[in-house]
């Protein structure tokens, strides 16, 4: 019944949900077999005849029609039941748990070895025994010694092996997301009484002179630091899933866009396995959609193209994924033609994105940058996947809104590789902390690139704002200070630049002062606040004050 | 051409289901486990291009989301396919009568649903006419 899609992949999910429907069915046959005596509780019958509704139709999806027929006829005795044909005694209830057990068991032989197939025939029968003479059930099972009832029902002669579904044991363990997202909100809690618990520390030294005690209370400060590393990581773990379950959804899709566009295109995944946390799982699909259209669509060309190139006819197309430091690295990288920075020159100064001057002064690297630009892109046709070019931008800002940094790396007739570094949860970030004018700020540690001291005099007044030469390239300066209108007093002799990048965008805040690396747990800003510029959200320091976490991108983006 | 769907069904197990047979259009899929979290989903989201709907949920069933988001004028701009176990006929009548473009009967066969969705995203859509065919050979 399943047709041409394969559900396979589901058996797991399956056989985990239908035990659910089981254990709810049979809990609300208990609650209906105690209130028996007052009459049938029509409002557990339809409870059951839902679960078991809802249980046939997904066996009926995942192709299992033995177990869609047993199902809907143990859904048509609850029918039967609920409209009083049936009456409710114990050959009935026995008939039903039987059943019961025979799916699970069923099931649980399923899961093992999926190609076994179903066999009710027994179980069908005492359902039939039941309708078969519906009226003198309760009779006769309440008198079914005195009358020896020639053949016992079988699901009354359950077999000890029957229950074995009550000890048996599962290594896992379904979890609601939001139970965990609380324990890591605990969890941040807990980092930052820490850092509380070193503050203090320091402060015992200074006027403590009871060395022994002083010992002794950093040996434990310590043992609590580990610990809550320790805890920290293992919650972490909880939240990570392989970024395989996002890979594998690309086979389908590259290859219907191959053939759409009639190029041969081979998907090879890297380091499927490596974990990341839920939150950046579920942001990577879409941006991962846009680069591979772009890639079928733009990177890689035709076979006889190909062939003409002294390549092989088939493209290949990289999906690779690494932990790195702090960061989650995620490339997209394909054997194509590649972008000529030439090409992109042209197109600029021809859609009037960029002044000829303008154009001519840029570097290759910054002419690549280019195609995040909202409408640009280096193909003049139009096509139905990749547009034109309306997906990087969107990659690009979904990449920065997740604070994380997105870099090109193409060359002509080699291929183009697209490197997404994203931070390992959007929950706890690391923060390089800085004051400004009095107040510590968390500049997000994944969009800082380096920190440089500079002479005042290094710093230049374009007009258009200030800038630094960096090692060659012109970095724009950004005052914190004057952004946040807190004017912190004069030009100093000595700047401290924090170099930041946002998506293809590059600057450096000027901070009055660097504190440190820190953790901090990012603590939304509520919703009436409305629109802050420069800033994404607020942390709770280990003193208690608060803090404001920087905003990279709405600074750049300026 | 599908970029956006909702899905209503009070199963996991068929959102999952739905997840694997509309994976070929990379569409962003909304998933929704009754009527009522099916309309809230509407009101927040923009450009939903189609909903498939169960008609057996708790809290608010498909005939009655049907009955709302028909009042709320959602039901006129994106077109909604019933897809049901066979059970209460009655209910996939008056959802049809309510303004559903099409029915499948659960456990459907995903080429079925294709067809009918590449009939539906159509700018012409002869969803009618094809429907009814449908209609007629499950009931």
């Amino acid at each position: 019944m399943s047709g041409e899609c394969d559900f396979s992949a589901l058996i797991g999910d399956f056989v985990e949900d239908a035990g659910g429907h089981l254990d709810a069915v049979e809990g609300f046959l208990l609650e209906l077999e105690r209130r028996a005596p007052a009459g049938c509780d029509g409002e557990l019958v339809t409870l059951i005849q839902g679960h078991l509704h809802t249980l046939k139709g997904n066996s009926g999806m995942m192709g299992l029609s033995p177990l869609q027929q047993y199902v809907h006829r143990l859904e048509e005795v609850m029918k039967e039941t609920g409209a009083g044909t049936l009456t409710l005694g114990g050959a009935l209830f026995g008939a039903l748990y039987g059943g019961i057990n025979a799916l699970r068991s069923a099931l649980f032989r399923f899961a093992q070895t999926p190609d076994a197939g179903f066999d009710f025939a027994v179980e069908e029968a005492a359902l039939e025994a039941l309708r078969a003479a519906p009226h003198s059930v309760t009779r006769a099972s309440a008198e079914a010694t005195s009358e020896g009832t020639p053949e016992p029902l079988p699901s009354r002669s359950a077999a000890p092996a029957e229950f074995g579904y009550i000890t048996q044991k599962s290594s896992t363990l379904k979890v609601n997301f939001e139970k965990l997202d609380e324990l890591l909100n605990l969890m941040g809690e807990l980092v930052i009484q820490r850092t509380a618990l070193a503050t203090l520390e320091k402060r015992l030294r200074e006027q403590v002179s009871d060395r022994e005690l002083l010992n002794a209370f950093n040996e434990t400060s310590q043992l609590i630091g580990k610990s809550t590393d320790d805890l920290r990581q293992s919650i972490m773990k909880v939240r990570m899933l392989p970024v395989k379950s996002v890979f594998q959804r690309f086979q389908r899709l590259v290859r219907d866009l191959s053939l759409a566009h009639g190029k041969e295109v081979r998907l090879k995944l890297e380091g499927e396995e490596t974990e990341l946390d839920k939150t950046v799982l579920d942001e990577i699909g879409e941006p991962l959609l846009h680069l591979i259209r772009n890639a079928v669509d733009h990177g890689l060309e035709p076979p006889a193209e190909r062939r003409a190139r002294g390549k092989e006819a088939c493209g290949t197309l990289t999906l690779r994924a690494r932990h790195e430091s702090n960061h989650i690295v995620i490339q997209v990288c394909d054997d194509g033609r590649g972008m000529d920075p030439e090409e992109i020159r042209k197109k600029a100064v021809a859609r009037g994105v960029l002044e000829q001057e303008a154009a001519q002064a840029m570097s290759e690297a910054e002419l690549l940058q280019l195609v995040f630009v909202p409408g640009f892109s280096t193909r003049s046709e139009v096509t139905e996947t990749s547009g034109r070019g309306i997906g990087l931008d969107v990659v690009k800002k979904i990449v920065s809104s997740l604070n994380g940094i997105i870099e090109i790396e193409s060359r002509v007739g080699r291929g183009t590789t697209f490197t997404m570094m994203l931070p390992l949860t959007l929950a706890i970030i690391s923060a390089l902390m800085v004051e400004v004018a009095g107040e510590t700020y968390a500049v997000p540690l994944s969009g800082v690139l380096e920190s440089v001291q500079v002479q005042g005099e290094e710093c230049h007044d374009t007009g258009n704002g200030e800038v630094i030469m960096l090692r060659d390239r012109v970095l724009p300066l950004y005052r914190l200070d004057r952004f946040f209108g807190r004017e912190s007093g004069g030009e100093r002799e000595q700047e401290y630049v924090v170099v930041v990048a946002s998506g293809d965008k590059k600057g450096g805040l000027v901070v009055d002062r660097l504190v440190g690396q820190q953790e901090i747990v990012i603590k939304g800003l509520d919703d009436y606040l409305g629109e802050l510029p420069g800033i994404s959200g607020g942390t709770v320091l280990g003193d208690g004050r608060v803090s404001l976490i920087v905003d990279i991108p709405s600074i750049l983006g300026r | 051409m599908l970029k956006k769907v909702l899905v209503v069904d009070d199963s996991e197990m068929i959102h999952k289901m739905y997840r694997l047979v509309l994976n070929r259009y990379s569409c962003e899929i909304l998933d929704a486990m009754d009527g009522q979290q099916a309309l809230d989903l509407l009101e927040r989201h923009q450009g939903v291009q189609l909903i498939l709907l169960d008609i057996n949920m708790p809290v608010m069933n498909g005939v009655q989301f049907l009955e709302k988001a028909g009042a709320l004028g959602f039901t006129s701009r994106i077109p909604v396919v019933i897809i049901s176990t066979e059970g209460k006929e009655s209910d996939t009548i008056r959802g049809l009568q309510l303004g559903a473009k099409g029915y499948v009967k659960k456990p459907f066969n995903p080429t079925l649903l294709h067809e009918l969705i590449a009939k539906l995203m159509l700018p012409s859509g002869e969803v009618a006419d094809f429907d009814q065919r449908r209609y007629a050979n499950t009931l």
